[in-house]
């Protein structure tokens, strides 16, 4: 999972001030006793922590429920509902101070009704997002899943904003109390992950809702009690009595694991829910479920019995039975190649043809005993080699794999079936991804053999688009070329069609590596491809004669094609999965030793080289490939479009139509707002909107960056929020003494001009920084985030109050437009950095970042004038 | 305890207004006749021209006359039925979808069927497809893994009389080796490999298609070919005509 942005606390910093600076001016409310005389401090830290950590479940839920990107939606659902709630409480703010308890109970009690009842409608409406390109009226479904999501954020705000509106002597506490909140919230959540399901994580956040309502009631007056307690007993009731089938997350009808439990016979016979993500196990002794990607169309047996193993509702992998007929079967898989290479030249047919064309033995290939493995397959293919004369001698097989659940279910809960104890050569298991191990380990491998295909359903919907995938990029290729033995072999098994995209992109990966560590390695490349599946070969040593006949061997008895080895011509290509052109022979060979510059600028797909800069190795949409494709929608070019961009496209423009409807549209019908616009006011207007730009960009990007440091995202948003939310909140509060001693706008410029100059130094060294932490300990990575977070986290958090108070200082019937326009910007920033990132690269964030906050600063040098 | 799923709402509310303001149409049996040929007539170049690319000849006009004869609007849900005859996907309900008019065009051109053909058809979804064959072959074979599907798609064949379908709820994935060989099969569900069964099960000089793609969208076709011989060739083609090394030419 990719980017998540969930700065409800920043919205409400942006919100909460101006309603306390202009908000009230004309305001004469008094008190109502004692117990409103202090703020509600823990009720507002409990509807701060149900916010985040709601929203954080949210995503999750609705990952699998949809796909990724209507989890990436979210984010802008949630800031709308904030962003609403400010000018919601703005409108109606002299009601609002009329009995504030009351007004703050009602709508905790609202946010969990809404919440709990809006998940459950929500997640049954039966929404395709793969439709929208056929069809708009799928659109009203999607409008209705926003608004039923939106009302609970909308509801939790209210709580807060109004919070912040009224006790304006303790705005200072009562925002360290949401951030404190909204940072604890998003922290347990991460951790509640591994020790509750997502039904019993939503009752508890929902509990924490109620518990504010019920801090809430002992404020307000007897008379409302009794009500106020009845209502907050059947709330209890209904929360905790609501069944389980209900909140628990159904996939649609078109995810992988609907439809193969539709299937007669089909029983879900493992599931196990954490940090992870969702890991469900379906079997089917009635109907075989059956995967075998790539596999040949010689295989003539019966594929071994299977069980289907899904993560959040999408087709991971099949793990198929142990036995003869296994170990038979995965050597018709494309993947096979490698171990192929090497038991063909020691193999007495191997030997036989070696000796025909002369080649002699020491042109082999070294035997492999220390190989890096991602996929389970590769263990078992890797298990031939033993058996084979005269290697036979022990094989160290290393399997690095992310998820730990994973390897649980292959090694331990399905040990049995999977034959794990009964490998002749048992892998090592190192729970990390491939990069972060290579960096951990000093050792070098004979091979290591890198499974590049997403998730099966995922791929096919394009979804993958939006994750970074720092583990291909030509920086972690290079790293890994670097980590073979002399002999060594490097080998990606990918997933590609027509037109080709995936194996070029990945071809570009492996040669901009090989230039980083001055190799021309047109000498030593090998690739082939079936129908859906291929693999690119790279070896230490130059291709010699024996590989490519074993090559040409693999491919004449498999049927695949080969697509390139040194010397290869064209009547050796497209011979057995045919191509109306060779597209994939003529592409590499321009790619390798033709025009490369020329092809990439032409082709329809971006099949540029991807870096740890822009690590989004799946993202191949170009808006002339668009164009074109979309034109021939009745001729099937649709299929054809990289449609997961698109969707952020649409986020983008949604996020500026709605923050405009919601946040921007009922300000302007304040007629004394219309009345305030000057040049002086465009200017702080304009400092206000930068500001909230930068913002966002700045976190977007820590979010994306720091992907590179965890496992999974829920632990990277953790992190990054909890740290950079309670360090803006200090930010805060120094602001508020800071503005005191630094009377005018000298000290708020020289901030300024601090934090311009920290975001640029965060540009340069950054990436450089965190590479050093990619081998630590886990603990250790999290210590190192919080540290980075520290300074640019208080800077960050100082110029919105800081500049807010001058402003009221000097015209505060501003201040709610300048809320307003920050409160616009940051809901559209957190979209724009999500496309900027594709196109700029991360780096060109945390540049624009720097440049909004330049502009920032001149605007509030020409307010001065 | 299960609550049942929201269907399309406010899409639905839609479709109804839409279905009863058609329905009420006077001579509505005509207007769908007329969109079906409209619709058929549009696409049935470029089906010819994707034909060609790959079989150097025209496709067989019969194959033009079924597509205007079957009445796609019966195959397709009832909220469904007003976008019968628009050139797009539309879903059947259990994840399954009827795949665009094009794409169910150019999958039984590329099958050259023939009167006296046999075919297999994996996968029967709602029907449609199969009928289309049925109109052009001797017998169409199909074989439907969702049972829910399959007992609605064998009554529907019943009630417009295609007598010459032959189906059957279960797993195609071993073909139906009681009526092999085929002339022809066409596996609409589209898996990760070719099932080695049907290659089996494939006539001599016949062909075999597969579409590959997630729902709602067919990326691309694979034909299987097994010459007199019995070599098997995989072919790969795209249901649009493009030409994706020469982008600036387009």
């Amino acid at each position: 999972m990719g980017t998540r942005s969930f700065s409800l606390s920043h919205i409400f910093l942006q919100f909460s001030w101006p309603l306390k600076l202009g908000g009230y001016k004309n305001s004469s409310y008094k008190h109502r006793g004692s117990a409103e005389s202090q703020p509600p401090y823990v009720a507002v830290a409990l509807v701060a922590a149900a916010m985040l950590s709601f929203e954080i479940l949210l995503m999750n839920l609705f990952t699998v429920v949809h796909w990724y990107h209507f989890a990436y939606m979210l984010i802008s659902i949630a800031l709308l509902g904030v962003g609403a709630s400010g000018t919601f409480i703005y409108v109606i703010s002299d009601r609002v101070l009329g009995n504030i308890s009351i007004f703050i109970t009602i709508n905790s009690f609202l946010f969990c009704f809404s919440a709990l009842v809006g998940f459950v409608i929500a997640q049954r409406i039966s929404f395709s997002a793969l439709e929208i390109l056929w069809d708009w009226r799928p659109l009203f479904d999607l409008a209705f899943i926003y608004f039923l999501l939106m009302l609970p954020f909308f509801f939790g705000s209210n709580c807060i904003s109004a919070c912040l509106f009224f006790y304006k002597n303790n705005i200072g506490r009562v925002y360290s109390a949401d951030l404190i909140g909204a940072a604890l919230g998003g922290t347990l959540l991460c951790l509640g992950l591994d020790y509750l399901d997502t039904v019993s994580l939503l009752r508890v956040i929902l509990v924490g809702g109620c518990c504010s309502c019920l801090m809430m009631l002992v404020r307000i007056r007897y008379k409302h009690r009794l009500p106020g307690f009845v209502v907050f007993m059947f709330l209890l009731i209904v929360i905790l009595v609501t069944p389980s089938a209900w909140m628990k997350p159904q996939p649609n009808e078109y995810k992988g694991v609907s439809r193969t439990l539709m299937i007669s016979g089909s029983e879900l016979v493992f599931e196990k829910e954490d940090r992870y993500g969702l890991l469900q196990v379906i079997d089917n002794r009635e109907i075989p479920l059956r995967s075998a990607a790539g596999l040949s169309h010689t295989y003539n047996e019966d594929i071994p019995h299977q069980l289907a193993v899904f993560k959040d509702g999408d087709r991971l992998f099949n793990l198929s039975a142990y036995g003869k007929e296994l170990l038979d079967f995965v050597h018709y898989l494309p993947s096979a190649l490698p171990s192929f290479l090497v038991s063909w030249q020691y193999g007495e047919e191997g030997l036989n043809k070696i000796a025909d064309k002369g080649v002699t033995n020491k042109e082999m290939t070294e035997t492999v005993t220390n190989a890096l493995v991602n996929n389970w397959n590769s263990v078992l293919q890797l298990q031939r080699l033993k058996q084979i004369e005269p290697l036979n001698r022990p094989i160290t097989i290393t399997w690095v794999h992310p998820n730990p659940n994973v390897v649980l279910l292959v090694g331990d809960s399905f040990g049995e079936f999977s034959g794990w104890d009964q490998l002749a050569s048992q892998p090592v298991i190192e729970q990390n991804r491939v990069r972060s191990f290579l960096l951990k380990t000093q050792k070098k491998f004979d091979l290591i053999q890198f499974d590049v295909a997403p998730s099966l359903s995922g791929a096919g919907a394009g979804n993958s688009a939006l994750v970074q995938h720092y583990g291909l990029t030509s920086e972690a290729i290079a790293l890994m070329m670097e980590r073979l033995t002399e002999s060594g072999t490097l080998s990606f098994t990918f997933l590609d069609g027509i037109p080709p995209k995936t194996s070029f992109k990945l071809l570009l990966n492996v040669l901009s590596a090989a230039e980083s560590i001055n190799t021309d390695i047109s000498q030593h490349l090998l690739m082939i491809r079936g129908w859906q599946h291929g693999v690119l070969l790279y070896s230490k040593k130059p291709v010699n004669a024996s590989m490519k006949q074993g090559l040409l061997s693999f491919c004449e008895t498999l049927g695949f094609d080969p697509v390139y080895f040194p010397g290869i011509s064209l009547d050796q290509v497209n011979k057995y999965s045919k191509l109306v052109q060779p597209y994939f022979y003529t592409g590499v060979q321009d790619l390798i030793a033709g025009n490369k510059d020329q092809m990439i600028s032409q082709y329809v797909y971006n099949i540029e080289s991807t870096r740890d800069n822009s690590p989004y190795f799946f993202h191949f949409f170009r808006w002339d490939n668009f164009r074109y494709f979309f034109a021939q929608k009745d001729k099937g070019g649709v299929p054809l479009i990289e449609w997961s961009y698109l969707v952020v496209v649409m986020t983008l423009i949604q996020a500026v139509i709605f923050s405009l409807l919601l946040i921007g549209l009922p300000l302007l019908f304040v007629r004394r707002l219309r009345e305030e616009i000057n040049s002086q006011g465009i200017s702080s207007l304009a400092f206000f909107c930068f500001i909230g730009f930068a913002f966002m960009f700045i976190e977007i990007n820590f979010i994306q960056r720091m992907q590179m440091l965890f496992d999974v995202t829920s632990t990277t948003v953790a992190v990054v929020l909890g740290s950079l939310l309670a360090f803006s909140g200090l930010g805060a509060y120094f602001s508020s003494i800071c503005s005191k001693y630094f009377e005018g706008y000298t000290g708020f410029n020289s901030m300024l001009v601090c934090l311009i100059f920290v975001v640029l130094i965060y540009t340069f060294l950054l990436p450089e920084y965190l590479m050093l932490f990619m081998a630590s300990s886990s603990l250790a990575k999290v210590f190192f985030c919080v540290v980075i977070m520290l300074p640019v986290g208080v800077l960050m958090g100082m110029p919105l109050p800081w500049r807010l108070f001058l402003l009221a200082q000097e015209n505060k019937r501003l201040v709610p437009l300048a809320w307003a326009a920050n409160g616009c910007c940051s809901v559209i920033g957190a979209v724009l950095a999500m496309i900027m990132a594709f196109h700029l690269g991360l780096d060109g964030i945390l540049v624009v970042a720097t440049l909004c906050y330049g502009l920032a600063f001149f605007s509030s040098v020409a307010s001065r004038r | 305890m299960k609550i049942r799923e929201v269907p399309n709402f406010l899409g639905g509310c839609y479709s109804i207004a839409l279905w009863c303001l058609l329905c009420s149409l006077p001579a509505c049996a005509e207007q769908w006749e007329q969109r079906r040929v409209e619709l058929y007539d549009r696409i049935w170049p470029e089906i010819s021209t994707t034909y060609t690319s790959h079989f150097k000849a025209l496709p067989s006009s019969s194959i033009l006359t079924a597509l205007k004869r079957v009445p796609r609007h019966k195959y397709v849900p009832l909220l469904q039925r007003p976008f019968a005859y628009e050139n797009r996907p539309l879903p059947i309900g259990y994840g399954q979808t009827i795949s665009q008019p094009y794409i169910v065009g150019l999958m039984t051109a590329l099958l050259n069927p023939k009167k006296e053909h046999k075919v297999l058809e994996i996968g029967t979804g709602s029907g449609y497809q199969t009928a289309v064959l049925s109109s052009l072959v001797e017998r169409v074979y199909t074989l439907e893994i969702v049972p829910e599907l399959g007992l609605a798609a064998r009554k529907r064949f019943t009630q417009l009389k295609r007598d010459n379908i032959i189906a059957k709820v279960g797993d195609g994935y071993y073909g139906w080796s009681e009526y092999a060989p085929f002339d022809a099969i066409i596996v609409t569900a589209a898996g990760d490999h070719i099932p080695s069964a049907l290659i089996k099960q494939l006539k001599k000089g016949g062909v075999m298609v597969i579409p590959v793609g997630p729902q709602f969208m067919v990326q691309q076709l694979i034909v299987v070919e097994k010459d007199e011989q019995g070599t098997v060739s995989l072919h790969q083609l795209l249901p649009v005509r493009f030409v994706p090394l020469m982008g600036g030419s387009r």
